[in-house]
């Protein structure tokens, strides 16, 4: 492959900067990165790395667009509210750069349809705004040995971390399993301020780009947070633990399955 | 050793880098990058920046309104 002139110039701060160059560009049209959630989180990432050329950008999402959505999920126009999700950010990556293929998925995150998906790409981002959705992306890209960013936000806080399943710390080496259905507000109801997903999405995707490049130190082994109210950005240490239930050494977690009920499949939630 | 050619006449600034840039990426350590620029901005800017990417700049040669710099790939 080599670049086009178009290409050139449009990936010319890119190709100029001595960690990418022509050679890292080719690779991130070469790569392939899936999206799961095209929300708050999901649209700065879906956009900037359709802007930074990545060839290849996968969408899963299985909600259609929401009024209340507009107000942080920056890839959703005002026209676009009764759109699919998928569909609607489809339109906006191709407006942005051609040279993105993209995939859709109207499909909500289940340990049935995800496994198969999460297998064709080299990176994931969990752009998803629930706990079962989480956890199970986090066991099929153990199982599966795809490197991942995960990311959440609520209110005022937010918090990510990158996981490269068998070397790193994983989300249930932090996290056993999800809270108490009870203990977590669902987003619709806890609020939160809209500038808050496009940090955090706007940083997984940079781990995606640097994962991709083979550039730089990755946020592995350490829970990145961020607070908007006073600006504190914390990263705390994590490690593998040995009695992690998925990747333990006397994991009890095996195969795959949902964890409890997937809050936002819920009719009418509008998280 | 091989030598390479580039025209970079008429291509300005900051591009022309761009363009030399993935010129030395196709360029072997050691070999020789012939690159044509523009006088003005092109000559006053591209050296440096190739200095600095750590280059070497093994011949300037002035011709009618262009340059035909001699560039060796150090890594
Ligand atoms: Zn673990």
């Amino acid at each position: 492959m080599s670049l086009t002139e178009e290409q050139i110039q449009r990936y010319s701060r890119n190709i100029i900067l001595e960690q990418v160059g022509g050679a890292g560009q080719e690779k991130l049209l070469a790569s392939k990165v899936l999206i799961v959630g095209v929300g708050g989180l999901g649209s700065p990432a879906a956009l900037y790395l359709a802007a930074a050329g990545v060839g290849t950008i996968g969408l899963l999402d299985g909600d259609q667009v929401d009024l209340t959505n507009l107000q942080r999920q920056i890839i959703h126009h005002t026209a676009d509210v009764g759109k699919r999700k998928v569909v609607s950010a489809k339109e906006k990556i191709e407006a942005v750069n051609p040279d993105v293929a993209v995939r859709t998925y109207d499909v909500w995150a289940r340990a049935d349809s995800i496994r198969d998906i999460i297998r064709e790409y080299d990176f994931v981002i969990d752009a998803t705004d629930n706990f079962p959705a989480k956890f199970l992306i986090n066991d099929v890209c153990h199982f599966e040995r795809i490197p991942f960013s995960h990311g959440g936000i609520l209110q005022f806080e937010g918090q990510l971390m990158t996981i490269i399943p068998g070397r790193t710390a994983c989300y249930r080496c932090l996290f056993p399993g999800p809270p108490p259905a009870n203990a977590v507000a669902p987003c619709g109801q806890a609020g939160v301020l809209g500038v808050l997903p496009g940090v955090i999405g706007l940083l997984q995707a940079t781990e995606a780009i640097k994962y991709l490049l083979g550039m730089g130190g990755l946020l592995t082994d350490s829970l990145l947070t961020y607070c908007a109210l006073t600006m504190e950005f914390r990263k705390v240490p994590a490690q593998r633990r040995a009695d992690c239930p998925l990747c333990g050494p006397n994991a009890t977690i095996t195969t795959l399955r949902d964890e409890g009920k997937v809050v936002c499949n819920r009719k009418g939630c509008k998280c | 050793m091989l030598t390479t050619k580039v025209d970079l006449r008429g291509v300005p600034c900051p591009l022309n880098l761009v363009k030399v840039k993935l010129a030395i990426e196709k360029t072997a350590v050691g070999d020789i990058l012939e690159i044509e620029i523009d006088d003005g901005e092109p000559i006053q800017n591209l050296p440096v920046s190739l200095g600095r990417q750590g280059q070497e700049i093994v011949e300037t040669i002035k011709c009618q309104g262009y340059f035909r710099l001699k560039v060796r790939r150090r890594l």
